[in-house]
């Protein structure tokens, strides 16, 4: 095989593994913290790339675009999150997911509706349209950039998560939720705040990748498919589980890629699988307490 | 009489519907609810597996129409028994693991079997789906009793095995096995406590899912005349889920009543208005957060306060 094809795939899959942690990484801590599975978190993702496209077709930039989109979902995000989201919390998991699976076909809908049901993608800004030779390969700067923006933000989420108050509310609250309500917590603020975090993630991530993989109202299913292969095989409420099983997910895809299109994502299920019933005892356990 | 519901449904459907192609459809999809009914609605697993077997079934009749050329009743069969041994396969492997990630690994395998219909294109078809079906006939063993050409016959062959279905799952979910499969739903760890090998309880109440799903995909299979891709794909699991959560988890009507309302809603509004979804989404969230009852559980409440009504009137 071309070994500078198989270069380029394997920067393409730590690209994409970027940005499947991005979007993963809200899943897992929603899950955590809240023990709510969301089953519309793909919308997240899906709405980040609508709110991009409508800004850069009202004349501003893809940078504004890349700061202001992630803030707009966040937003609407935290107001789902206090009208509706907030009442499933305490249903059985299997009616969380049947209730977010309506939410999803709802937002998908929606979507279709304001912006018709054909793909778009969003061009690179001028600034990033060229190509740089990594090694043997010319590789796109703007792909470069994404590698580079999202490895600095999932150091930032680390540092957020594990050195300031609002990371230790939001690990002991995954831990024991009655015990931070009883140290005086505002557990509803500290849910609102993550959840609209978590959200904010998603768009962004879905910002980032429109230019490289295209978007349409229908993304959010495969993208939230990805979103629970990743938390599953990193094993759920784990940050750095997360990221590793984002990386390898996106680079079996993108390697296999290479020899037969569709066997990539049969073998990133069969990896699920294999994961779920072989190591769910460490994911059991943190779902008993939790 | 366990007879008298599903006799009723096809006949009104016979009498009232639009088409008879509209009316097998609601048939057919409404035998798929049931299989899913008795994992969700009676046991309390909620699988994605749902579209699987159905797919299976369907992507098995269509295979065996293909390649041995038999008639549809031998297909039917064939795709019952497929149908049966993938649940019972999947099931035992998804059962070790209990809620969100007995979900979860549902969810695997049902993502694993939708792209693997594009891994196995030489098989399945790819994006084309399966064609080239012979004409369809009922008959067994050489001779051939009657053409499968009309839609009133196809729709009687359809109705006779919801008929059937409907009887076979009443009389299994009104037995002892029935009552066992709704102990683990209510609680599990007391009825594994009670003595009941609730795994053994779960494994059969998957295989005869699959049997049902099965079946249902064959006859979708046979009354297509193809097997498109998307037999297999989540948005089938979803569709089936969404009308037996629709009608009415743990009532074997509600999921003829899920079928009928998904697809009526569909027949009458997709062609004049694309978003016809989020009509269905509202009704789903209004079912999970208010309505646990479903279409039947509204139904039957509705009924009992107006006859609660017409009582003290009449005194």
């Amino acid at each position: 095989m071309d070994s500078t094809l198989l270069l380029s795939q394997a920067l393409n899959g730590l690209g994409n593994g970027l940005i499947y942690f991005l979007t993963a990484v809200g899943f897992t801590l929603v899950f955590g913290l809240m023990n709510f599975v969301n089953f519309a978190h793909g919308a997240f993702f899906v709405l980040g790339a609508y709110a991009a496209f409508e800004l850069t077709g009202r004349g501003w930039s893809l940078w504004v675009a890349l700061l202001v989109a992630p803030f707009i979902v966040a937003a609407i995000a935290a107001i789902a999150e206090r009208v509706l989201l907030r009442r499933m919390y305490r249903l059985a998991h299997t009616y969380q997911i049947v209730a977010t699976l309506a939410l999803a076909i709802t937002v998908q809908e929606i979507v279709t509706l304001v912006w018709g049901a054909n793909s778009f993608t969003l061009n690179a800004p001028e600034s990033l349209s060229g190509t740089v030779d990594v090694g043997p390969v010319t590789y796109p700067w703007y792909r470069i950039f994404v590698v580079v923006l999202a490895a600095a933000l999932t150091v930032l989420l680390w540092v957020l998560l594990e050195r300031t108050t609002f990371g230790a509310k939001l690990r002991a609250g995954s831990e024991r939720p009655d015990m931070i309500v009883c140290l005086g917590v505002n557990v509803f603020r500290l849910f609102s705040v993550t959840f609209a975090l978590a959200a904010g993630l998603a768009a962004l991530a879905g910002v980032l990748a429109t230019p490289m993989r295209g978007m349409a109202p229908v993304t959010g299913t495969e993208v939230l498919g990805l979103a629970v292969v990743v938390v599953v095989v990193g094993g759920i409420g784990s940050f750095g589980g997360t990221l590793v099983a984002a990386l390898a997910v996106a680079e079996v895809q993108s390697i296999a890629v290479v020899y037969a299109p569709a066997a990539g994502n049969v073998i990133v299920y069969v990896l699920m699988a294999l994961v779920l019933l072989a190591r769910s005892d460490v994911v059991m356990r943190r779902l008993s307490h939790a | 009489m366990p007879l008298a519901a599903p006799v009723c449904a096809v006949a009104g459907l016979a009498i009232f519907a639009p088409s008879y192609s509209l009316a097998s459809t609601i048939v057919i999809y409404a035998i798929a609810a049931l299989g899913c009914n008795l994992l969700l609605g009676y046991t309390g697993l909620l699988s994605f597996g749902q579209g699987i077997l159905f797919g299976v079934g369907a992507f098995a009749a269509g295979l065996s129409f293909v390649h041995w050329d038999v008639q549809a009743p031998a297909g039917l069969l064939i795709a019952t028994v497929a149908g049966a041994v993938v649940a019972t396969v999947v099931g035992s492997l998804c059962i070790l693991r209990r809620d969100v990630h007995f979900v979860m690994l549902t969810f695997a395998f049902a993502s694993m079997f939708a792209y693997a219909v594009y891994l196995f294109k030489d098989v399945t078809g790819g994006e084309n789906g399966l064609r080239g079906f012979p004409a369809m006939t009922l008959g067994a063993f050489g001779s051939t009793w009657l053409e499968l050409d009309t839609g009133a016959v196809m729709f009687a062959v359809a109705s006779v095995t919801f008929v059937a279905a409907y009887w076979a799952l009443t009389r299994l979910t009104r037995s002892a096995f029935g009552a066992t499969l709704m102990a683990i739903r209510e609680n599990e760890d007391r009825a594994i406590a009670i003595g009941y090998p609730t795994m053994l309880f779960k494994l059969l109440a998957f295989t005869v899912s699959g049997l049902v799903s099965g079946v249902a995909g064959g006859l979708y299979a046979v009354f297509l005349g193809s097997v498109p891709d998307s037999a297999l794909q989540l948005e089938t699991s979803t569709m089936i889920l969404v009308m037996t959560i629709l009608g009415g988890t743990g009532s074997l009507f509600g999921s003829f009543l899920g079928s009928l309302a998904y697809l009526l809603l569909s027949h009458y509004l997709a062609p004049t208005w694309d978003r016809w979804q989020i009509l269905l989404a509202a009704a789903l969230l209004a079912v999970v957060l208010a309505l646990r009852g479903g279409l039947w559980g509204g139904l039957r409440g509705g009924l009992a306060a107006s006859v609660a009504l017409v009582r003290g009137w009449v005194r």
